[in-house]
């Protein structure tokens, strides 16, 4: 046998050990999401809710994630309805909580929480920022979250 | 030379199986929610009432009135808003004397007369003092509103002893 096919024989064998069965065991991720409760959340503006300029609404949607690598969940809000005369609501007025930064709130969606293999619950924080939506007169004013899991 | 082509075509191939591969990488799982807002924007505390009852005094004969003084309303409203006040809105409580009388067209509710923010006072015969498209307060303590009150006593032809009670009904309203 030459050098040359020698050398090409340690690549194959490198390539196929690459992909057969660890690289595939190690990356073939399985990721799962349920939204388990608060599919649907309301809530209503009260007078505290107009002087501090936002209505916050802490755990009201819990959700179950299965992982066998390392995740994160990220969160896309689109607003649906809102009264007429509103001044251009924009999703950005929902902000959805970080679990990872207590505290920090990001407008329109974000990042949400990550973690490592495993079964996790966790609840998701929404903020609605009052000051962004210029005039709100009475009225529903609809959000819908999307939660995706990926691997990181 | 042929064996240098096979080997090229094993790497390509190689390659090309890992490139595949990776695509598993970007398994997702989603899950979706819903949040809605009910806004109800607007809110109306009295934040001073009108202080004690004054006494008419031999000044308030001659000048025809009698300042009572004022209250003070707070208004937070997500909304822009208008606000009117208007006296006897449903004349439960204005009140004179019974044995009061009145000029033509006047009453206990256009004796009494109301300003807002120190501004002119409105004969209550001529209708509502309001303000017009106020700011949102949203993110701030809300806007007072003062409102001021006086009794007209040229309103009346006989003003005899006894109390005389002015309600005045303050209304903030958003779209």
């Amino acid at each position: 046998m030459s050098s040359w096919m020698r050398v090409g024989l340690i690549i194959i064998i490198f390539f196929f050990l690459a992909l057969f069965p660890v690289h595939d065991a190690q990356t073939q991720a399985s990721l799962t999401l349920t939204v388990t409760s608060g599919q649907s959340v309301s809530a209503s503006v009260t007078k505290a809710d107009v002087e501090a300029g936002r209505v916050e609404i802490l755990n009201p949607t819990v959700i179950e994630i299965t992982a066998n690598v390392n995740w994160q969940v990220v969160a896309s809000v689109v607003i649906d309805s809102f009264p007429a005369g509103t001044g251009n609501p924009t999703a950005l007025a929902l902000e959805v909580g970080n679990n990872d930064q207590p505290g920090q709130f990001n407008a329109g969606g974000g990042l949400v929480q990550t973690g490592v293999p495993g079964s996790f619950t966790f609840s998701v924080d929404f903020r609605i920022n009052l000051l962004t939506l210029g005039n709100a007169p009475a009225g529903n004013y609809g959000f819908t979250i999307t939660y995706t899991i990926q691997a990181q | 030379m042929r064996k240098f082509k096979v080997l090229a075509v094993l790497l390509l191939v190689g390659v090309l199986a890992l490139g595949l591969n990776t695509l598993s990488l970007a398994t997702t799982a989603t899950g979706t929610s819903s949040v809605t807002l009910t806004n109800a924007p607007i809110f109306v505390t009295v934040t001073t009432p009108f202080g004690t009852a004054p006494s008419v005094t031999s000044a308030d004969v001659v000048a025809g009135l009698t300042t009572v003084g004022t209250a003070t309303f707070t208004v937070d409203s997500t909304a822009i808003y208008a606000v009117t006040a208007v006296t006897n809105a449903g004349g439960t409580t204005t009140a004179a004397p019974g044995t009061a009388a009145f000029g033509v067209g006047d009453s206990a509710a256009s004796a009494c007369q109301i300003n807002f923010n120190a501004g002119a006072f409105a004969n209550g015969d001529v209708g509502p003092t309001s303000l017009t498209a106020q700011p949102a307060t949203s993110g701030g303590a809300g806007t007072a509103v003062v409102v001021g009150l006086q009794i007209d006593w040229t309103q009346y032809t006989d003003a005899p002893s006894g109390s005389y009670i002015c309600q005045i009904d303050l209304t903030a309203t958003a779209p």
